[in-house]
């Protein structure tokens, strides 16, 4: 749990007895309240993820009943052990890993220091730069996928992770580039400028004063970036022809036949793919909240 | 323990990226794209690619599998990209459109004559102003499935189908048949009514070409009407045709909910797969009463690209591919009719199961072959289910629909 | 909020301008190798007759726009995807809003629910939609299923089987789909303001609702002008759930302009046609976001 209380300044005494009192309760309230809140909100969120936990303990046969059951009879875990077993889950997941690592590596590579300067530096063309990065997002993939993939024929980027890092992170830049401007415009000037002044250089200053300042952009920018480029269908299915280089997202096709849909395997495939996503989500989440202990920010 | 994580990543990713895929030094390759019929797919044509590497040495194999759904985008994008395999599997009907596109070689020039000859005459579908474009691949045709426990003797017309769907109509427990009112990769059962009622599309001009649409005559109007009464006259359909598509019309019968349902032949081994204790058989599918029993044909192809560089190579391994046990294996497997003579009468079809299908053959209709077909599917489906759902009288739909068709295709 | 004005000379600015263009240099590269050749084949195409296979065979002026604006299913979809954004990004916002203060409040297990928010993000868009699919089925699904079950609405509609609920059911995926993101990134935003904020509205006796306006919503204006503007653009642009639920039906109901594009395109092949949607699309967008992007601008210089 994080601490509200490192960061605020100290009241008089009086004022703090009576806030305590309150304070105690309040948090008897609130953890009931959350708890409460919590549950509906999630339950309402969570509905069909609890379809998908159903159908993944079913077997072939008990899918297909109506009307449905929550709790199938029988319950199997069969099917994470056929899913993993037959089909290569496990290469998608690594390919789907790497271009996801490696798009957010390159898209912060991109953006930290284009959002550093749209925070902090004054340059002709400012607003038409953020305009720009709004304008790629108009183009919906859609209608940009036969030029991009005549570009990566080009660059004989066809069947590598490159073709997807790339365009991942291309796609992912106007976020997260707005993402981080907006944490970097509330750290205040004297900070840098006595960091400026100490000797510091300026690449110094953004990676020692503004980043870890700005650690809740970073991660809501890392969390977006690698949760979309985790995600992405139809570049990865233009691009990508070979089996071995699939990802996990075109990987849960195999289960869409033809003719019918392998549906308790589909779920519980999709349900393996989220547990990384997860993980990574566990790993950042703590950041989210780092900024403040650094200091409060106006 | 941050370092050591972000050192993993970074590794990873190194890996990752040095691991591209290897060129073949010298050999012939030839690339091949299957479009995936089910998740075993991949299997059949990985064991097929590794036996004929073996005997074959110097050419080898490189096998795309893509879902079925996005099989046809993903081809034109990579044609458009000039980056088209060396063959891919297509559903016969789209080989008109890349024919436009001028990208398809004609095949009964590339192979001998042997080879073309084992095939029976409906498989060979893919005929363009007299050339063959296509090897069949695969091969069906559209039957009745009924549950044995709840219809004693199959329908054979319209208006037995409609009394036993009555008789064995208990809603909610059991629907008579189903009709599917969404959108489908194929335009389903408006056009076994159609083609059961001696209608057709198109009216077929003197030169064989494609002439005005013509579903808004007698015909065509009375299949719709007939579908529209089933579902809304006499209540005998699952209540929500709107929501439903063949997937899903397969799903309800495995489910139990279903007495009939018009589909294909891979459904039998659906059934035995995912209802074990389901009683069913198949028959014929019904027509109206006074016109010929007709069902839809549907074949697959093996199209060759003119762009191409390694034919030879393409035609040695499809006349490997192409020996008669494999293909009784991928029938077996895909739940499809045999398209060569020889292996039609393999004992595994000889079967009450496959009776109804093999019979129904000589009679069958194909799809009409015309490059704007997918832009006629789509109206037509529109107006199939603008009449089912009651948004326009069945009159006013099809004739809506020929005004729309004959428009996109610039016929007066 | 107090304003951060970054006390430059004016005769540093030179220099500060260099080292602004060399830090967007990796960003403006990527850019400029991936976007700049699709974007303007696809503005190109849009102006010419093409064959099948999307080359340009002859100019064609307005001609591909003059077609769709006679349209009249055209204009219909182009209403209807106005209808789409606008209730989707409306509900994903308040929305999204309300989880993000739910998930700020301290209370013991809301790492385990801010953990759970994310799943619904973290599916594919496409999985998603087909598992939301299953959902809505009306014999299969567990949605009607639950609300009848549990008497909540006995005799819920087929979702999927009538034009009004099927256009229903779809936005509530995509918003469903899309609230994640609008609650992380408020989370993100309410974490940025200092509690002596908070503190001193609690001092003046400002209750729950008043220190929402008063102060969280002034703070979070930017991030809300800025998160909502690149929703209207993703949602305008939400392909998968429309496709994948209903396949734009029934009857072309649920149609938006990207899926009639995506159809007008891969599977008519009118490529010429589907690029003028594709600039329509844009120039709408581009018109919106620059009189949002005003406000935006206004908020944050």
């Amino acid at each position: 749990m994080d601490h509200h209380g490192a960061a605020i300044a100290v009241p008089l005494p009086a004022v703090r007895r009576r806030r305590t009192l309150a304070r105690q309760w309040r948090a008897l309230l609130r953890n009931g309240g959350g708890w409460v809140l919590s549950t509906l909100a999630l339950f309402a969120l969570l509905f069909p993820v609890l379809v998908m936990l159903s159908t993944s303990l079913k077997t072939l046969n008990g899918v297909y009943h109506a009307p449905p059951t929550w709790v199938p009879a029988p319950i199997t875990l069969q099917n994470f052990a056929d899913i993993w077993a037959k089909y290569p889950l496990a290469t998608y997941m690594r390919n789907s890993l790497v271009i996801g690592i490696g798009a957010t590596a390159l898209n912060l590579v991109a953006a930290i220091p284009a959002g550093y300067a749209v925070a902090r530096l004054r340059f002709r063309g400012r607003q038409s730069f953020m305009l720009l990065l709004l304008l790629i997002q108009m183009f919906s993939p859609v209608i940009v996928l036969i030029p991009l993939f005549k570009i990566m024929a080009w660059l004989h980027w066809l069947d590598t992770y490159w073709s997807l890092i790339v365009t991942g992170t291309v796609f992912t830049l106007a976020f997260s580039i707005w993402m981080l401007a907006s944490y970097f415009r509330t750290i205040p000037a004297e900070i840098e400028e006595a960091a400026l002044v100490d000797g510091c250089t300026r690449g110094q200053t953004i990676l020692r004063i503004a980043l870890p300042i700005a650690a809740p952009g970073v991660v809501t920018t890392i969390i977006y970036v690698f949760i979309t480029v985790w995600n992405e269908f139809i570049f990865a299915l233009t691009f990508i022809s070979r089996t071995e280089m699939r990802t996990l997202t075109v990987g849960l096709y195999t289960f869409i036949g033809r003719w019918a849909v392998q549906w308790h395997y589909l779920m519980a495939a999709a349900l393996v793919g989220v547990i990384p996503v997860v993980i990574l989500f566990m790993l950042v989440e703590r950041h989210l909240v780092r900024g403040l202990a650094l200091g409060a920010v106006k | 323990m941050h370092r050591k994580l972000a050192l993993a990543a970074i590794a990873m990713l190194c890996t990752g990226i040095l691991a591209l895929p290897a060129q073949g030094g010298g050999a012939v390759s030839i690339k091949a794209v299957w479009m995936e019929y089910d998740a075993r797919f991949n299997t059949f044509w990985q064991q097929l690619k590794q036996d004929f590497e073996k005997t074959s040495p110097g050419i080898t194999v490189d096998t795309v599998v893509v879902p079925w759904s996005e099989g046809h985008d993903r081809l034109v994008t990579w044609i458009a990209g000039n980056q088209a395999p060396d063959i891919a599997i297509v559903g016969t009907r789209w080989i008109l459109e890349f024919n436009k596109m001028g990208v398809v070689e004609p095949v009964d020039t590339l192979f001998p004559k042997a080879f073309l000859a084992k095939f029976i005459g409906p498989a060979l579908e893919a005929r363009i102003s007299g050339r063959l474009y296509g090897v069949p691949v695969a091969l069906s045709a559209r039957s009745l499935y009924y549950r044995t426990d709840l219809i004693k003797t199959p329908p054979q017309t319209w208006q037995d189908l409609l009394t036993v769907a009555q008789q064995a109509n208990k809603p909610p427990d059991v629907y008579g048949i189903g009709v599917s009112g969404k959108k489908f990769a194929e335009l389903t059962e408006y056009v076994y009514y159609l083609y059961g009622n001696g209608g057709d599309f198109f009216v077929i001009n003197a030169d064989g070409g494609y002439g005005k649409c013509r579903v808004n005559d007698a015909a065509g109007v009375e299949a719709l009407q007939f579908m529209v009464d089933l579902a809304n006259k006499y209540k005998v359909t699952e209540p929500n045709v709107g929501e439903n598509d063949r997937g899903t019309l397969q799903d309800l019968f495995l489910a139990g909910k279903l007495a009939m349902i018009e589909t294909g032949p891979w459904f039998g081994g659906m059934v035995q797969e995912r209802a074990k204790n389901l009683q069913f058989a198949v028959a014929p599918m019904p027509h109206n009463q006074g016109k010929k029993q007709q069902t839809l044909l549907v074949t697959d192809s093996i199209i060759v690209f003119k762009s191409s560089k390694h034919k030879d190579a393409v035609v040695k391994f499809l006349q490997f591919a192409y020996d008669d046990p494999r293909r009784l294996e991928f029938d077996k497997d895909f739940g499809m009719l045999p398209t060569e003579t020889s292996v039609s009468q393999n004992s595994f079809f000889q079967t009450a199961f496959y009776k109804p299908f093999i019979q129904q053959l000589p009679t069958a209709k194909p799809w009409p072959l015309m490059a704007e077909w997918s832009k006629v599917e789509d109206v037509m489906w529109n107006a199939v289910t603008a009449a089912l759902l009651r948004a326009k009288a069945p009159q006013q739909a099809l004739t809506d629909a020929c005004r729309e068709i004959d428009q996109a295709r610039g016929v007066k | 909020m107090r304003r951060v004005a970054v006390a430059a000379p004016a005769r540093v600015i030179g220099a500060q301008e260099r080292l602004a263009y060399l830090l967007l240099a990796p960003a403006l590269l990527l850019i400029a190798a991936l976007i700049f050749y699709p974007v303007s084949s696809t503005i190109a195409t849009a102006f010419f007759a093409t064959d099948k296979l999307g080359r340009l065979t002859s100019f064609a002026g307005w001609a591909n726009f003059g077609a769709l604006g006679a349209d009249p299913a055209f204009w219909q979809i182009f209403r209807r995807t106005f209808l789409w954004t606008a209730i989707a990004v409306t509900v994903k916002t308040i929305a999204g809003m309300a989880f993000a203060l739910l998930l700020n409040l301290p209370f013991h297990g809301r790492r385990v629910v801010r953990m759970l928010t994310v799943i619904p993000w973290a599916l594919p868009f496409p999985i998603s939609a087909m598992i939301w699919q299953w959902t809505y089925n009306s014999e299969f699904g567990l949605l009607n299923h639950f609300l009848s079950q549990t008497g909540l609405w006995p005799h819920p509609p087929a979702w999927l089987a009538q034009p009004t609920t099927a256009f229903a059911a779809n936005l509530a995926v995509d918003i469903w789909i899309g609230l994640p993101f609008f609650a992380l990134v408020f989370l993100a935003g309410l974490q940025a303001i200092s509690p002596e904020f908070y503190e001193a509205a609690e001092i003046d006796g400002a209750g729950p609702l008043s220190t929402f306006v008063s102060v969280t919503l002034p703070v979070l204006r930017p991030v809300i002008v800025m998160a909502s503007l690149l929703s209207v653009i993703w949602t305008f642009n939400d392909f998968s759930v429309p496709y994948i639920i209903t396949k734009g039906g029934p009857i072309n109901t649920t149609d938006i302009l990207v899926t009639h594009l995506y159809k007008t395109a891969f599977q008519f092949l009118d490529f010429g046609p589907a690029s003028a949607i594709a600039v329509i699309t844009f120039a709408t967008l581009l018109v919106f976001s620059l009189l949002y992007a005003r406000l935006y601008f206004r908020e944050v210089e």
